[in-house]
């Protein structure tokens, strides 16, 4: 199990290695989105702290529903698909690999990006280190999330829209509390209780979303 | 060791075939003939297990394929219309990384070796987007050599694009896993007889 794992993990990674434009193309979406926003509000510090946060979620959230099409799609246009499900290994581990390619190659620049970012809303250095924080639980559930919504629309036209449709409405507790926990503590509030929510998101998604995927890749199989 | 009972698939209201029933014994095959749409690859899908009949059951070793799916796949290599190759990795990288999932993990050399029989030592380090169809479909069975752990072989037109050599070196490596208890079960379009023991199903 382990060597199919890593297998499929290092061949998602020379996948996206080989295909760099993509990568670099989410990356620069995201800097360009989340750098947009001072310029339009203006140079007032106290306003930029506050919607700060939110800009840089919202820009990571887009940037994972971007990219999500590509999670499986090629997959199953080339057969590969195919040989995951009869591979004999557990489907469900198959998907954590290629999940957490994706999140490699899309969240995590994203993560390592937006402290640069903060710096343009005037955020301290403690906001940015929170930040990072719940960027890097936010985004994996982001990841997990949207696999489901792309296993799902697997060979249906417009899947990408439909993807983006369907999955939306799951991301916003994510954001509501990524966001809000660096608000909050700007307010001088408790962030424990945010922080929590998303741990409990990320562990509630790592353990039910492989299985919802798989799920969705045998049904689109049929 | 393979048996199909009254197997029936529909898709809408068009009935591809119902209440077919056979059974293949270890060591032999059956080559599925039929017109376009007749329900050649649905029948190659559900004897794989990737799809589910409406009516009727595949058993393998006498147990139901769906009910034992987890394990019925360990038993099983598919090769379907698409050749599950990615343009942009090299064939051998497409090896390299696919045959783990199948639960073989050969070295570089016996890569190169089996790429090279092939006849693709050429092209074997250029990413596949390059190589012509023919190629690419070679590269595709050249996964057949690591694969005789497996004893069902489901191979949906495994000849289309291939020339002369490539067509009797895949009709060789067939005898063989024939021969060695193996059973292959093939779609094809092609009129010349490559194996010639195989049973014939004709589905119209």
């Amino acid at each position: 199990m382990h060597s199919a794992f890593l297998s499929l993990l290092r061949k998602e990674l020379l996948l996206a290695f080989r295909q760099k434009t993509d990568v670099v193309t989410v990356l620069f979406f995201f800097l360009i989105v989340s750098s947009l926003f001072p310029l339009a509000v203006g140079p007032e510090l106290s306003t930029l702290k506050i919607i700060g946060p939110g800009v840089i979620w919202v820009g990571a959230l887009l940037c994972s529903l971007l990219a999500l099409h590509r999670v499986f799609e090629s997959d199953f246009n080339d057969g590969s698909l195919e040989h995951l499900v009869l591979s004999g290994e557990p489907l469900t581990i198959l998907v954590i690999a290629k999940v957490l390619a994706h999140w490699l190659v899309t969240g995590l620049p994203v993560v390592i990006v937006a402290p640069l970012i903060g710096l343009q809303f005037g955020l301290s250095q403690a906001s940015l280190v929170l930040l990072l924080g719940t960027l890097f639980l936010g985004t994996p559930v982001l990841s997990l999330i949207g696999a489901i919504g792309a296993a799902l629309t697997l060979g249906v036209r417009g899947g990408a829209a439909l993807t983006s449709i369907l999955i939306l409405p799951f991301y916003v507790p994510i954001l509501i509390f990524g966001a809000g926990a660096v608000v909050a503590d700007l307010q001088g509030l408790s962030i424990d209780g945010h922080l929590s929510v998303l741990l409990a998101m990320l562990c509630v998604s790592i353990a039910l979303a492989p299985l919802a995927i798989a799920s969705a890749i045998k049904i689109a199989l049929e | 060791m393979l048996d199909v009972r009254n197997l029936g698939f529909s898709r809408g209201k068009n009935i591809l075939f119902e209440a077919l029933n056979f059974s293949l014994t270890s060591g032999s095959a059956m080559r599925v003939t039929g017109s376009n749409g007749s329900g050649k690859t649905t029948l190659l899908r559900l004897l794989s297990g990737l799809s589910r009949p409406d009516q009727g059951m595949v058993c393998w070793r006498g147990e139901s394929v769906t009910k034992n799916h987890s394990e019925f796949v360990k038993s099983v290599n598919f090769v379907g219309h698409d050749d599950g190759l990615k343009k942009q990795l090299t064939a051998a990288e497409n090896l390299r990384f696919t045959l783990p999932l199948l639960g073989v993990s050969p070295s570089s050399k016996e890569i190169d070796l089996v790429l090279d029989a092939a006849g693709l030592e050429t092209v074997k380090n250029r990413p596949v987007m390059h190589l012509s169809a023919g190629q690419k479909r070679r590269v595709a069975l050249t996964r057949l050599e690591f694969m005789s752990h497996r004893a069902l072989w489901v191979l949906d037109e495994p000849f289309t694009s291939l020339d002369v050599a490539a067509i009797s070196s895949l009709a060789e490596k067939l005898n063989n896993h024939i021969k060695s208890g193996g059973l292959v079960i093939f779609t094809t379009h092609q009129s010349f007889e490559v194996i010639p023991q195989a049973i014939s199903l004709v589905l119209d």
